[in-house]
């Protein structure tokens, strides 16, 4: 391929669909992993926080109410 | 887990420019095969993706063992992990190999015991994600996934020498030709040119070495991607479990 014009590259001889679809659906399913990889960690991410937070206020409260009785 | 987010952005640093690299070489700076012609450049996203999604089973099968075997919690989480992973690669390894087979072959598919063998493979994947996520409570799925993963590593020799063992369309390996002494025999077998078949016995592969760089930059591009994914979903594995921890615990409380 080297010293090809673009377009020669692009046919790829006469097999370009067969290259061109390999290295499309490959590169396609990869982006595809890595994005619902990310996502679904920063949706559990929130999730955790959002929930430590109201952990936190929990324990937070009884201490005061402790504080009061004493 | 400290170190793997350490280690993160250097991986995602070091696999940008191998995969470019890589992709400069598979698909500019290396030549057609002469038989092949252009199809040759398939070769350079499949073969990695085959070595990955089988070295990802085996990972997921060795979790999985010992989460069995030690009852300890973190090899359930890296099957967990590595699952998709694999899942996508194998894939990638199939469709990849298919659209290679129509125009050098003839079809896009045939029932031989490579192809088979690889097929199963996937549904492996397939069957180790649905039991582990089919209960509500998570929890109860890790065992029988955990059986699935170990008792299908069967399948993995099957893959290896199903290009022995069987008459099959999908030729033996040529990367590794020679690398391993019993398969100097395979060379002789492929009725290959002597002059091939030497040049393989002095290099070590019967690949010339202007399509073992494109091969090696892929499989290193390959294997980054994985380790980053790696680091990715077990990260969101261990957020899972500490969600399921606070749950329980708030519940008690």
């Amino acid at each position: 391929m080297e010293g090809a014009s673009l377009s020669e590259f692009l046919a790829m001889g006469r097999f370009g669909v067969f290259i061109w679809v390999s290295y499309a659906i490959c590169f396609g399913l990869l982006i595809v992993l890595a994005v619902q990889s990310i996502l679904s960690w920063r949706a559990r991410r929130r999730e955790l926080d959002a929930l430590e937070a109201s952990r936190d206020r929990r324990k937070a409260k009884p201490n005061q109410t402790g504080q009061e009785a004493l | 887990m400290r170190i793997a987010d350490r280690i993160l952005p250097w991986l995602v640093a070091l696999f940008v420019p191998v995969m470019l690299a890589a992709l400069y070489y598979a698909l500019y700076a290396s030549p057609a095969e002469y038989q092949q012609d252009e199809t040759v450049r398939i070769m350079y996203i499949h073969v990695p993706t085959a070595i990955l999604a089988q070295g990802a089973y085996v990972g997921m099968a060795l979790g999985s063992a010992s989460f069995l075997i030690w009852k300890h919690p973190l090899g359930d989480l890296l099957s967990r992990a590595i699952a998709p992973i694999g899942m996508v690669l194998c894939l990638i390894c199939l469709v990849t190999g298919s659209l290679w087979g129509k125009p050098t072959w003839g079809t896009y598919w045939v029932w031989d015991a490579r192809l088979t063998s690889m097929l199963i493979l996937l549904f492996l994947f397939l069957g180790y994600l649905a039991l582990a996520n089919a209960f509500d409570d998570p929890a109860r799925g890790d065992k029988p996934a955990a059986i699935l993963a170990v008792v299908g590593i069967v399948n993995i020799p099957v893959i290896k020498f199903s290009v022995f063992f069987f008459n099959t369309l999908h030729q033996k390996s040529t990367m590794f030709r020679d690398v391993f002494g019993t398969e100097v025999d395979a060379v002789k077998d492929a009725n290959l040119p002597d002059a091939i078949s030497a040049a393989a016995a002095q290099q070590g592969s019967a690949l010339p070495p202007e399509m073992l760089l494109p091969l090696m930059l892929m499989l290193a591009a390959f294997t980054l991607f994985f380790l980053i994914m790696l680091v990715i979903r077990l990260r969101g594995e261990l957020a899972v479990v500490r969600l399921r921890a606070l749950r329980a615990g708030l519940r008690v409380s």
